[in-house]
């Protein structure tokens, strides 16, 4: 009796010892959330198991949200158990930020001893999406950008030079317009050129490029602007007047996306993000990626989600070291090799540094060269400013239907729309400022 | 009898036992009474108390008192989507009431394999709302569409459903037909409780089919029918799904759902205090809606019973 009561202390104490000691060796455990198709998502679990394994004493926890990701990060926040880490949608970054929802990381970054070190990012480019005000609340861990695809058999076909890789050496729109009327047969429903217009990316250089703004300095829309709407109707006008470029509507209703359009021969150029080269390079033809045309100079816009802390993480030196993890070059290059990331570190653009993505059967010839010098000198950031989402999804989208459904002149829609925008981007500006 | 006298001396005279008893009763029914509370009493209550504040759901709610309620009256996309709202519920309830009953009518018909015909009509009611917006989708597809198929077979254009701002609506009342099942059983229903009686004595005094149909089939359904008109109602005031699957409130806010516009503010713009005002917005529509309708119709119903 005495005897079994011993042993049963033995192994109570045995129990207790061991999770005791378990207990100590927890690692802790910080949460991670994002978006992101099934590839970026692998991506993102590999990284994570190897940063687990790197740091034994963090345990980080994926949590993927392919659609609604607002919707459950604000549930979440509002129920007390954000992630500690996750993707902040540039569009709502500095919302989040004047909200209080960001972990203020400036010193962090710039005592990093290898963040920290001046070049480290492609500058002025990080600087200018993640400061506000001067301060970082968000760390990128890629670009994206948009530039041209070509499917170099319809040129050839055609008999027509192919664009140019250097934007130097950028088209002028009347000869891009020229070329895409070659292209273009309408018997055999075969389409010059193509610029997406559902949302903001796509056409936003051709407004830089003719001298206007999306949105100004002063965060207000500046759509209305002579050199905006002009590029506007321009590219409206490739659809309506010109007829080298399909209906989005046409598009749909065919059942095709641009790549499968591009691809099969139906459509000579297309404008889009550089995120599509995953895609496209998978696609059965020949093809070939070039500057965008310019109407007075060439640019190009970019953009991409930022990493950020939640401000009241319980870890956050945690947190922050898996922040850093999250903007080192190993991180980014998996997805820099298959075509839908464009690296955000100068190291990746050195001559050892391209060797590491650029792969041949993904990136076509000249590649780097257009990525480096668009990133070099002819770049942009769209400014998006407090209540752009709501701006953007219920008032300029909606407003700007008419003009590429060829109902309205450029004019007409920005005339009704930009006043709309612009008012309720300051109503909700004085919402949060006060 | 016997037992119930026994029980109200029971309670005059013992009160301690009947106490007892009342706490059995309240411990019985405690599972609803708790899951009333904690599911609606105080999630409404919040939202009630949130519609007098600015909430992002990132700080702490700060009070405005009528401030949201006010700001609805200048906002836009509010009055759009209060007219989109009315649009669709306006004609789609009428219509698929007219239509289910219709349907009802030839499904009471005794023709054979009529269980076949009402298992085919009630079929799109048990098929997901989500799966039904994505076939419909293809159903409405300018290009490849039934729906388009058979308008060109009558020689008529292509219509641009869901990208045109004036055929979405239309195109998503057509689609709100597919969904009369739940309809079509109750007037079935309805429809078998009405006696034969009622047609022999008519028939013997000489009514022709129509009269039969005005005069017996319509008021002895007419409980039925104000039934659907008011679930009908309901339901269509609070769509969303639609929106939410297939448009997005696009193309150019012509399919801005109330329900669907209450979402964005609460889920996309973070504006949580503003939508739970809409909310309570669109309860205090559903009730004078239906209040009207009671006053207004229901005079016109005419219940056997009483």
């Amino acid at each position: 009796m005495k005897k079994t009561s011993k042993s049963i202390l033995m192994l109570m104490s045995i129990i207790l010892g061991v999770s005791v000691m378990a207990y100590a060796a927890e690692p802790v455990t910080i949460t991670f959330m994002g978006w992101g198709s099934p590839l970026e998502r692998a991506n993102v679990e590999e990284g994570v198991k190897v940063f687990n394994q790197k740091h034994p004493e963090i345990n980080v926890k994926w949590i993927h949200v392919p659609a609604d990701y607002e919707t459950k990060l604000f549930t979440m926040v509002a129920g007390g158990t954000a992630p500690d880490v996750f993707w902040g949608g540039i569009d709502f970054y500095r919302e989040y930020a004047y909200r209080g929802l960001l972990l203020d990381i400036t010193d962090q970054v710039k005592n990093d001893p290898i963040i920290g070190k001046p070049g480290y990012f492609i500058e002025p480019w990080e600087e200018e999406r993640c400061a506000i005000e001067g301060r970082w609340y968000g760390i990128g861990s890629c670009w994206t950008l948009i530039h041209m695809f070509y499917n170099k058999e319809v040129f050839d076909e055609a008999g027509a030079e192919y664009p140019p890789v250097d934007p130097d050496k950028a088209w002028d729109w009347s000869h891009f317009v020229e070329i895409a009327q070659k292209l273009t047969s309408k018997a055999d429903s075969k389409w010059g050129a193509y610029i997406p217009t559902a949302w903001w990316m796509p056409y936003d250089p051709f407004i830089a490029s003719n001298g206007g703004e999306y949105v100004n300095k002063e965060g207000k829309v500046a759509l209305d602007e002579p050199e905006a709407v002009e590029a506007l109707q321009q590219i409206a006008d490739l659809t309506n007047k010109v007829q080298v470029a399909p209906h989005a509507v046409d598009l749909q209703e065919l059942g095709l996306g641009a790549w499968q359009m591009l691809a099969t021969g139906r459509l000579g150029m297309l404008v889009d993000g550089s995120w599509a080269l995953q895609d496209i390079s998978k696609l059965d033809f020949e093809f070939g990626c070039a500057a965008l045309p310019k109407f007075k100079v060439p640019v190009t816009t970019m953009q991409a989600h930022l990493h950020v802390i939640h401000k009241d993480t319980k870890h956050p030196k945690e947190a922050w070291e898996f922040l850093r993890f999250l903007a080192s070059d190993y991180y980014q290059l998996s997805l820099c090799k298959v075509g839908l990331w464009l690296p955000s570190h100068s190291s990746l653009f050195t001559p050892e540094g391209l060797k590491q993505w650029i792969t041949p059967e993904v990136h076509p010839e000249g590649y780097a060269k257009l990525i480096a010098k668009y990133m070099d000198k002819y770049a942009r950031i769209l400014y998006m400013p407090i209540g752009w989402r709501k701006a953007s999804w219920s008032i300029i989208f909606p407003g700007l239907e008419p003009l590429w459904l060829g109902k309205k002149t450029a004019q007409e829609c920005v005339n009704e729309m930009v006043p709309k925008a612009n008012a309720t981007l300051a109503k909700e500006l004085k919402r949060i400022k006060g | 009898m016997e037992k119930r006298l026994f029980d109200n001396r029971e309670r005059l005279n013992k009160g301690s036992l009947s106490r007892k008893r009342i706490t059995a009763g309240y411990l019985f029914i405690s599972p609803i009474l708790l899951g009333m509370l904690i599911w609606l009493v105080f999630p409404m209550s919040f939202s009630l108390w949130l519609s007098g504040h600015e909430w992002d759901l990132i700080s702490e709610p700060s009070f405005i008192g009528l401030g949201n309620f006010k700001e609805v009256l200048s906002d836009e996309l509010f009055w759009q989507s209060l007219k989109v709202t009315l649009y669709f519920s306006g004609v789609s309830v009428p219509l698929s009431l007219i239509t289910a009953f219709l349907v009802a009518l030839l499904l009471n018909i005794e023709i054979k394999g009529r269980s076949v015909f009402r298992a085919l009509y009630y079929l799109p009611s048990v098929i997901p709302v989500v799966a039904n917006c994505v076939l419909w989708v293809w159903i409405l597809n300018s290009e490849f569409g039934l729906l388009n198929f058979f308008l060109s077979k009558l020689g008529l254009s292509k219509v641009l459903w869901l990208q045109e701002p004036k055929w979405t609506m239309p195109a998503l009342i057509i689609m709100s037909l597919w969904g009369i099942g739940p309809l079509v059983v109750l007037y079935l229903a309805g429809l078998q409780g009405i006696s034969r009686q009622l047609y022999e004595a008519a028939e013997i005094d000489g009514a022709n089919w129509g009269n039969k149909f005005l005069f017996i089939t319509i008021p002895m359904m007419s409980p039925v029918i104000f039934f659907n008109l008011i679930i009908g109602l309901i339901n269509a005031f609070q769509t969303f799904t639609q929106a939410y699957i297939m448009t997005q409130g696009g193309p150019q806010n012509a399919t801005l759902f109330y329900v669907f516009y209450l979402y964005q503010n609460a889920f996309q713009w973070m504006r949580m205090g503003y939508a739970c005002a809409l909310a309570w917005i669109l309860f205090a529509t559903i009730l004078i809606c239906t209040l009207f309708i009671f006053r207004h119709f229901e005079r016109l119903v005419y219940y056997a019973g009483t």
